[in-house]
């Protein structure tokens, strides 16, 4: 298992295509469960939600805690990787 | 079930200045939770500004979503100790056991809600308000109380002022009905020397040096306010009086001596000085008296206006001439100091010129085109400066060449022997290309 940092720097460097959404930084096996029972099976579903919120980070995280109970960091790496993918890809 | 339609939501929250984005079924619990934070924010800075404006502002930003809110604690239908008490077990287990289908979510969402709204306690809304608008409205009628109040303060002292000024230049000396008292009198005290006679006597003089002071105080005010009548000394002649009194006052004549000695040795202030021959020496008997002067004397308002004015211009224009002199000084050291930092930045500026020759006649010996890797002074000082300049930037161009010296570590200074001649001669000692900081 990868660690966060790592991952960050992994989903970053390309485009995320259909890449499992335990691939996003913060997003562990435990939380990636929960996001795709609730129908985010996919990484670029939860970026479809990032862009919906306007990507907005108080909006984001708060509905990352509400989905899956991700904690503070867990919600700021997640923020964190799909910022800056959009900021190089979008 | 939604309690708030998406789009009474989004004009809710636009009615705060804030634009959602897309409202659906993942972000509108979002945007309900913000719309409720604005709105108890509104409330607590509603409360804390007690006049009727703010209020009434405040009261059309919190009356939709305020119906918002009642419109959602009505919805809800449970009874309240119920959801108390649901809302006591959910939160104890509301972190462990996450299931997450939509019905939990909305559930949870109506106990948030409900929590809102007992905290905002809606019932009691009206008393705070018409207490609120009761206290506004007792503020203006004490302001308006007070500020009535301070205009008729104001006028009094006005009127009080004025009042006072012209008591004290118009209203003195107006004893003007002596003269029938003494008509009425037809007592002879001639010699006696009982306590009546002795009080009479004591009367007829006040009046008599009432008279001389008020003779006396218009001279002197005469005097010191344009001399129409041409006198030269405020000091008025022993003589001049009493013909003055012979003239106008003939009954007072013969107790004018007494009441000079009463003057003379009486410790309190008659208004009246005594002068004698010699300015300076105290008066002590009657005989070496031989003018009289006032010390009060009578001006008018415009006059001791007048005096005062210049007297106080006087005064301050020592003061004021010192300053100019300080402004002036002032004025001449910026001027000193802006053109010490002219000189400054165009010895900057030739400094970087003269850098920038060297280089490039450093680099142009290093491509073969000169013929010694290091350059005159002089030489760069013609090529820098047109002919016309030259006498003008002597003491600027002296300056560059002092600071180069000390301050350039790039550039060395040596004496060469040029075609004869010596010569200082600047040399360029960074061989490589690094890139200047300029």
């Amino acid at each position: 298992m990868s660690s966060t940092s790592q991952k960050h720097k992994e989903f970053v460097a390309e485009p995320m295509g259909e890449k499992a959404v335990m691939a996003l930084a913060g997003i562990g096996e435990v939380l990636g469960k929960r996001l795709e029972e609730k129908g985010f099976d996919k990484a670029y579903v939860v970026l479809g939600q990032f862009l919906v919120l306007k990507k907005d980070e108080d909006f984001f995280r708060e509905w990352l805690k509400d989905t899956c109970g991700a904690n503070a960091k867990q919600q700021f790496d997640c923020y964190s990787c799909l910022k800056e993918w959009c900021d190089s890809f979008l | 079930m939604a309690y708030l339609s998406d789009e009474e939501l989004r004009r809710q929250l636009k009615s705060f200045g804030f634009c959602p984005g897309p409202i659906s079924d993942s972000t509108r619990k979002l945007y309900q939770n913000k719309l409720q934070k604005l709105c108890s924010e509104e409330r607590s800075k509603a409360r804390s500004y007690w006049t009727p404006r703010a209020q009434k502002q405040a009261f059309n930003h919190t009356e939709q979503p305020y119906d918002s809110l009642r419109q959602v604690r009505a919805n809800s239908s449970s009874p309240l100790h119920r959801t108390r008490s649901r809302i006591r077990t959910r939160t104890r287990t509301r972190t462990p056991s996450f299931q997450g289908d939509s019905d939990e979510s909305e559930e949870e969402y109506e106990q948030q809600s409900w929590r809102y709204t007992t905290n905002t306690e809606p019932l009691r809304r009206p008393d705070w308000q018409e207490r609120c608008q009761n206290a506004a409205r007792r503020n203006v009628f004490l302001e308006r109380q007070l500020s009535r109040c301070l205009v008729a303060c104001t006028i009094g002292l006005a009127v009080l002022l004025v009042w006072l000024v012209y008591v004290k230049t118009v209203g003195l000396g107006q004893s003007g009905d002596v003269n029938k008292n003494i008509q009425l009198l037809a007592v002879d005290c001639k010699g006696k020397k009982d306590s009546f006679c002795a009080a009479e006597e004591n009367r007829l003089q006040m009046q008599l040096l009432s008279k001389l002071y008020n003779f006396l105080a218009e001279v002197a005010g005469d005097l010191l306010c344009g001399n129409p009548s041409k006198l030269k000394n405020k000091c008025v002649c022993l003589d001049d009086i009493k013909t003055y009194f012979s003239v106008f006052y003939p009954e007072y004549l013969d107790r004018m001596d007494d009441s000079l000695l009463t003057v003379l040795q009486s410790r309190k202030d008659f208004g009246i000085r005594l002068v004698g021959e010699d300015v300076n020496t105290p008066v002590t008997a009657v005989e070496e008296i031989h003018c009289l002067e006032s010390t009060h004397p009578y001006m008018s308002l415009w006059c001791r206006l007048q005096r005062a004015v210049v007297i106080v211009v006087s005064r301050l224009f020592i003061f004021m001439l010192a300053l100019l002199v300080l402004w002036g000084v002032l004025v001449l050291l910026r001027y000193r100091w802006k053109k010490l930092e002219e000189e400054d930045q165009a010895m900057y500026e030739l400094v970087r010129k003269i850098i920038g020759a060297v280089r490039d006649h450093y680099k142009d010996w290093d491509q073969g085109l000169e013929p010694i890797p290091y350059v005159p002074i002089p030489h760069i000082r013609d090529t820098l400066i047109p002919p016309q300049n030259r006498r003008r930037m002597r003491g600027i161009w002296d300056k560059a060449v002092e600071f180069l010296a000390s301050n350039e570590s790039r550039i060395r200074t040596e004496t060469h022997r040029i075609a004869g001649e010596d010569f200082l001669v600047w040399r360029w000692t960074q061989p490589s290309e690094i890139s200047d900081s300029s």
